[in-house]
């Protein structure tokens, strides 16, 4: 098979530093370091003239070519610009003496959710995932489903904890196969349903995805299950939730909507307003405090708390001081 | 509108190299002029994979037109599920160029990238709907006794695949060597109940027919296709 772009290769190294020429928009990309690979490339964050972009570079022209497709699709409308990072171009670059397809797009620049709510704190969860239902919507809206849900997929904004996707190279047409998934988010892998895209696809994920980040799997778990039937890890993930759910709030209330599965992304919603409503006193109609006042407050009140200790041992020194004085005259 | 092409594959899983009858390179060649891609799947840990299987695996690929991958037993479901993919994609890129270049006098790798997302949507199109016609062919020699687990779970994985496909498919296994001192035996996968529990109970015992294990896969899809398979259909030779 005659073909430029060979397919069971992998993907050159490009060291930082490197210059590299694109074949058709004539650009050229000084490359800065690598920031993470998908199933379709590897992707690096580099400098197009001044501006930083990020630019994937893949292996199989037909799937850059999709996902391109699929961006494209989203840089219409606001909305769709919120979900995805902005399109620069398709291109082909000349590394070495060969042809690499690539992809050139904004460079979404967070923190992956997992890592997030390590250092944030767990209490991040359920608003995260409703903004990341919120952001499913809109995709869901267009006739395709995100399918390989996973946290290096999903960066968050330091300062607002809003997110982000990136990755678009599994977004499916709704009824179609699903072509990339993570099998801990896999819907059929866990023995709950077939790997057709559908809405329903993405919100498991969305739900194993709350799961996950409050009561990880540890890799052996991962390993063991691996070597199980999918109606094996059904019953495991039955056992694991009944056992986790019982005296934590949190856990047990995406055990609930794993458990549901009638519901939809409204319903969905609606259980983690609901929860949020109950516990911070926020609705999603407001805006939510970001990361960086949320901790200055938490300071201002432990400030607070020191000075009225501070006064109230000082006040009791100096009455007993008092007393001791004028008993001992 | 696709549903009619079909498209057939074989995908051979081995953690060895051949040992006995018919050069496996050969018969790749045989079958890729008969239409049919094959490409290979190394499992690397405990087997006979040294640099000679390797060797083999990619000679077998490169001649069958398919792809050629060594991965840890693992990696075996996610790999299963992307050389599948990924072969269709191959082929059906090279029918489109094919037609490209009868039309236009160029194919669609030298098309300027944002025209080429055109062709690539249709390839994504076709992917989805063709008709499938896979063949797995399951090395089930001696070394294989402790990665049967992973490629039962491999194999129901890709079946979860093909069932979610919107197009027709026909899973057919082939394991060698076979039981009863034949050289391999042919499995059909019965709609429902899936074959990868069936696969997982086999006992791995004996040598490695590999080219003759491909040949007799070759025949069973050329030959099961007269029965079942839909009344018109497009072939495309690689």
């Amino acid at each position: 098979m005659s073909s430029d772009f060979a397919v069971n290769q992998c993907s050159p190294t490009l060291t930082p530093g490197r210059i590299i020429q694109g074949k058709w928009h004539g650009r050229a990309y000084r490359i800065v370091r690598q920031i993470g690979s998908g199933a379709n490339g590897v992707v690096h964050l580099a400098y197009r003239g001044e501006e930083q972009v990020a630019i994937k570079v893949g292996t199989d022209a037909t799937a850059l070519a999709v996902e391109y497709d699929r961006l494209q699709m989203l840089q219409d409308s606001s909305q769709g610009r919120i979900l995805a990072p902005a399109l620069f171009e398709l291109d082909d670059l000349i590394v070495g003496n060969e042809l690499r397809p690539v992809l050139v797009m904004e460079f979404v620049d967070g923190r992956a959710v997992d890592e997030f709510i390590k250092l944030h704190g767990r209490e991040w969860v359920p608003l995260v995932i409703l903004r990341i239902l919120n952001l499913l919507i809109i995709l869901h809206e267009r006739g395709f489903a995100f399918c390989d849900l996973k946290p290096s997929n999903i960066l968050l904004d330091e300062r607002t904890a809003q997110p982000r996707l990136v990755d678009f190279g599994g977004v499916t047409k709704i009824s179609n196969a699903v072509k990339e998934f993570t099998e801990l988010y896999d819907r059929a892998w866990w023995g709950r349903g077939s790997r057709k895209a559908d809405i329903r696809y993405d919100l498991f994920a969305c739900a194993m995805l709350g799961l996950e980040l409050l009561a990880p799997l540890t890799k052996s778990e991962l390993d063991r299950l691996t070597l199980r039937r999918p109606q094996e890890r059904s019953a495991w993930l039955d056992e694991k939730m009944s056992r986790l759910g019982l005296d934590d709030e949190l856990v047990s209330l995406f055990v609930d909507i794993i458990k549901h599965t009638e519901l939809d992304i409204s319903g969905f919603r609606q259980v983690l307003l609901r929860y949020i409503g109950r516990h911070e006193g926020m609705s999603d109609a407001q805006p939510q405090p970001s990361v960086h006042t949320v901790r200055t407050r938490v300071r201002r009140r432990f400030d607070m708390i020191d000075w009225m200790l501070l006064i109230s041992v000082l006040g009791f020194a100096a009455t007993l001081v008092v007393v001791l004085w004028t008993n001992a005259i | 509108m696709w549903n009619e092409t079909v498209l057939q594959q074989l995908l051979l899983i081995t953690d060895g190299c051949s040992n006995a009858g018919t050069d496996p390179v050969y018969v790749a060649q045989l079958a890729r002029s008969k239409g049919i891609a094959t490409s290979v799947i190394g499992i690397l840990d405990e087997g006979s994979l040294g640099e000679t299987g390797r060797r083999e695996a990619q000679n077998i690929a490169e001649a069958g037109g398919g792809m050629c991958r060594i991965v840890k037993a693992s990696e075996l479901s996610k790999t299963m599920q992307m050389v599948t993919r990924q072969t269709m994609q191959l082929t059906l890129h090279h029918v489109v160029n094919s037609e490209l270049r009868q039309l236009m006098g160029q194919d669609s790798d030298h098309l300027p990238p944002e025209t080429r997302t055109k062709v690539a949507s249709l390839v994504e199109t076709m992917t989805e709907e063709v008709w499938m016609d896979l063949g797995l062919v399951i090395d089930v020699s001696a070394s294989m006794n402790h990665k049967m687990t992973a490629v039962r779970e491999a194999t129901r994985d890709l079946e979860f695949g093909l069932n979610a496909r919107s197009g027709s498919h026909r899973l057919t296994v082939i394991t060698y060597p076979g039981t009863n001192g034949s050289l391999a035996d042919v499995h059909h996968s019965i709609a429902a109940e899936g074959i990868a529990d069936f696969i997982g109970a086999i006992r791995p015992t004996g040598n490695t027919p590999t080219g003759p294990a491909l040949e007799i896969a070759m025949k069973a899809l050329l030959n099961r296709e007269s029965d079942d398979a839909p009344g018109s259909m497009r072939h495309y030779v690689v």
